[in-house]
């Protein structure tokens, strides 16, 4: 096991993994940016070393800044949290090229994985069911018409690198798709330096469910069961539960063996998730695969007790993942809601400043991960992600109760979060009933949802 | 799908990548070199506009010290200072393009600490450009006279030696760090101790809030970042790239 390592990464992410060093007797060094001077995770942390200016291009961005800091303050790991290189196969191959150890999958999964258009079709071979789309990328305008008339319309415009709904869009006739084809073109070359776009059919009403995976390096791996991430803004996650209301126990059960079947022929090695949409029938169909700790993954914790972060170091650091999957049990029924600096009122604009009072909830069954304290100064560079407050109940209602006193309790002063949001979430008949689908917000509007919380 | 980074403030492409041109053509070329000017001839305030964008410097009227913060617990190493958000606002930085202003165009920490040694007799200190291992110049000895930009040592990173220019006219100091140390971005490295006659203040009208400590020996780490530590301006603005 190593003795040091690095957390390359901020915010609650960056609290999160200090915490599964400190129980497993690593020493933890954080690596921050000038802006993320007073940040909780440097604070805490064993050692703090500054990497460069705010810019996250000169700081959590640059791999040269962060392997030098490890380097020097004599690391054995890096941990990449999640965003930022944790899913760059070139920087995991530089670490290595240093001595050190990438803590997620080798380069060389990474690089088999990086294209979604050649996950999917990697995926299919292993015997999973995907989405029906174009062959191959999109060569041009006319490729693209034929392929959709082909696949049927509605269909989704999707970039093959990235994520978070950039150069992403749904369109329903040819003419939309001609006009839509140049911006997603422009928007992926812009956010992922490449304009790789394929066809997807899209499925109305469709919901999110992914199944987390544990692979070590010697090819033994199980799956921990699969989150809903139905709820969802403009392609962004905002509250994620499981077990998923979508499908009935035996589903869940064929979904997360059939993923992890897959995933294992497919090579893959440490944690992972692999994204299905789930459409009314009940049908799934493989979209894609995270390869690094998700933001959501306490919600998984919450029902099997067993400590991902944790997991995914000792994986990194060779050792075999002892225990099978008849060690799993998944117990009850968790949500995790995402705190973040928004202003629901406003087009959930961005928030930055000065939190004057924070005080998070607590009692059984209830979690909160957060970087924020008192006097924490939340800088205007990065996203808007505060913290997580995850809930845990022996049922779903039981959650749903639990849910509304822990947003009660739930105090941040001095900066407007989304909170008000989710409260009214918890009095939404569709989610009550577990039947939020992906397009409800976008659908029924923020302000008519935020209305009817309010009655 | 829904990702777990976070999005950037939705702009049109062709925007930011021409904010990103720009930011790295004023952090890279731009500001050290306005930086050097305006210690130089002592002027109160320069202004450059170059296309949609307008880059504005102004000295310090006066300084008084500026809060320096020591942090709470186990960091390594001595650090510039920081100067408190919103006196900042000394470098005015503004894109007039209608998009947020330059939120990350913060100049390397080694030109940073500059343009605070324009008012007076006075330290300035040279702050480590990189994380890495600081290689001192072999020539060069305390009490050696050297001229604002001479590169005065070099950090290691990775193999690669990064300069650690003079912030300021001087004369070298105290090397705060040993050959072959590390440090880490921003940490001050150098004192530079400065011959002292005052320049006239120009552009006193300007009552810049607080500058940073001007005259006499800060006690714990004298290198305060300059106006060209642009900071966001108007520090509530949106970030101009939000990458995360």
């Amino acid at each position: 096991m190593f003795d040091r390592v690095l957390i390359a990464n901020r915010g609650e992410i960056a609290v999160r993994i200090l915490r599964a060093c400190r129980t497993m007797g690593i020493g933890a060094v954080v690596a921050y940016s000038e802006a993320d001077r007073d940040s909780l995770a440097a604070q805490l942390a064993d050692e703090a070393i500054c990497i460069g200016p705010a810019d996250a291009k000169r700081s959590y961005l640059s791999p040269s800044a962060i392997i030098s800091a490890a380097i020097v303050t004599g690391c054995e790991a890096i941990h990449p949290g999640y965003g930022f290189l944790s899913e760059d196969s070139g920087f995991a191959e530089a670490v290595a090229a240093h001595g050190l150890t990438f803590i997620g999958p080798s380069a060389e999964v990474l690089e088999r994985f990086a294209s979604k258009e050649a996950s999917r079709s990697l995926m299919a071979r292993h015997g999973l069911p995907t989405i029906p789309g174009s062959e191959g990328m999109l060569r041009d305008e006319e490729h693209a018409l034929s392929e959709a008339a082909r696949v049927g319309y509605p269909v989704l415009i999707k970039p093959s690198a990235g994520g978070g709904g950039k150069g992403m869009r749904m369109v329903r006739t040819p003419r939309e798709l001609e006009a839509s084809l140049r911006v997603c073109r422009s928007e992926a070359r812009a956010a992922f330096g490449d304009d790789s776009l394929y066809l997807e059919k899209w499925l109305e009403d469709n919901r999110h469910v992914e199944v987390q995976v544990v692979v070590d390096r010697y090819g033994r791996g199980v799956h921990l069961g699969e989150r809903d991430c139905s709820v969802q803004r403009r392609h962004q996650k905002i509250v994620e539960e499981a077990p998923t209301p979508a499908l009935p126990p035996a589903s869940r059960v064929e979904l997360c063996d059939r993923a992890i079947a897959a995933v294992v022929a497919a090579g893959y090695e440490n944690i992972g998730t692999l994204e299905f949409l789930v459409d009314r029938d009940g049908s799934f169909y493989f979209i894609e695969i995270n390869c690094r700790i998700q933001v959501e993954h306490p919600v998984t914790e919450m029902l099997t007790g067993i400590d991902l972060v944790a997991t995914q170091i000792r994986i990194a650091a060779g050792e075999p993942l002892g225990f099978g999957q008849e060690d799993v049990e998944v117990r009850g029924h968790a949500f995790e809601f995402r705190i973040n600096a928004e202003d629901p009122a406003h087009e959930f604009r961005p928030q930055a400043g000065l939190v004057e009072r924070f005080y998070a909830p607590g009692g059984p069954g209830v979690r909160m991960d957060s970087h924020l304290y008192a006097g924490y100064d939340v800088p205007t560079f990065y996203d808007s992600l505060l913290g997580k407050l995850v809930v845990w109940g022996h049922d779903r209602p039981a959650a749903i109760a639990r849910s509304k006193a822990a947003l009660d309790e739930l105090v941040v002063d001095g900066i407007i979060t989304n909170r008000s949001f989710h409260r009214a979430l918890l009095e939404n008949a569709a989610f009550v009933d577990g039947q939020v689908t992906t397009n409800l917000i976008d659908r029924v509007g923020t302000a008519a949802f935020l209305a009817a919380g309010r009655r | 799908m829904a990702d777990d980074s976070g999005s950037p403030v939705a702009r049109r492409p062709q925007d930011r990548l021409d904010d990103h041109a720009a930011i790295d053509r004023l952090t890279d070329e731009l500001l050290p070199a306005l930086v050097a000017k305006l210690g130089a001839n002592g002027l109160g305030e320069l202004e450059v506009r170059e296309g949609t964008w307008r880059v504005r410097l102004r000295m310090p009227a006066d300084g008084h010290a500026a809060g320096v913060r020591r942090s709470p617990s186990g960091r390594q190493g001595a650090r510039a200072a920081d100067v408190p958000r919103g006196e900042h606002s000394r470098t005015d930085a503004a894109g007039t393009a209608g998009t947020a202003g330059i939120g990350h165009a913060s100049a390397a920490p080694g030109q940073a600490s500059e343009a605070t040694t324009a008012a007076g007799p006075s330290r300035v200190v040279a702050t480590s450009p990189a994380v890495g291992y600081f290689r001192p110049r072999a020539d060069l000895r305390a009490g050696t006279k050297v001229r604002v930009g001479d590169r005065i040592g070099s950090v290691d990173v990775l193999g690669i030696g990064q300069d650690l220019v003079a912030p300021g006219d001087g004369l070298i100091g105290s090397t705060l760090v040993e050959a072959g140390e590390p440090v880490e971005y921003g940490q001050a490295v150098i004192v530079l101790e400065q011959l002292g006659k005052r320049r006239p203040h120009a552009a006193s009208a300007t009552a810049a809030p607080s500058g940073p400590e001007e005259s006499g020996p800060a006690e714990s780490s004298p290198a305060d970042r300059g106006p060209a530590a642009a900071a966001p301006a108007g520090t509530d603005g949106p970030p101009a790239t939000g990458v995360a």
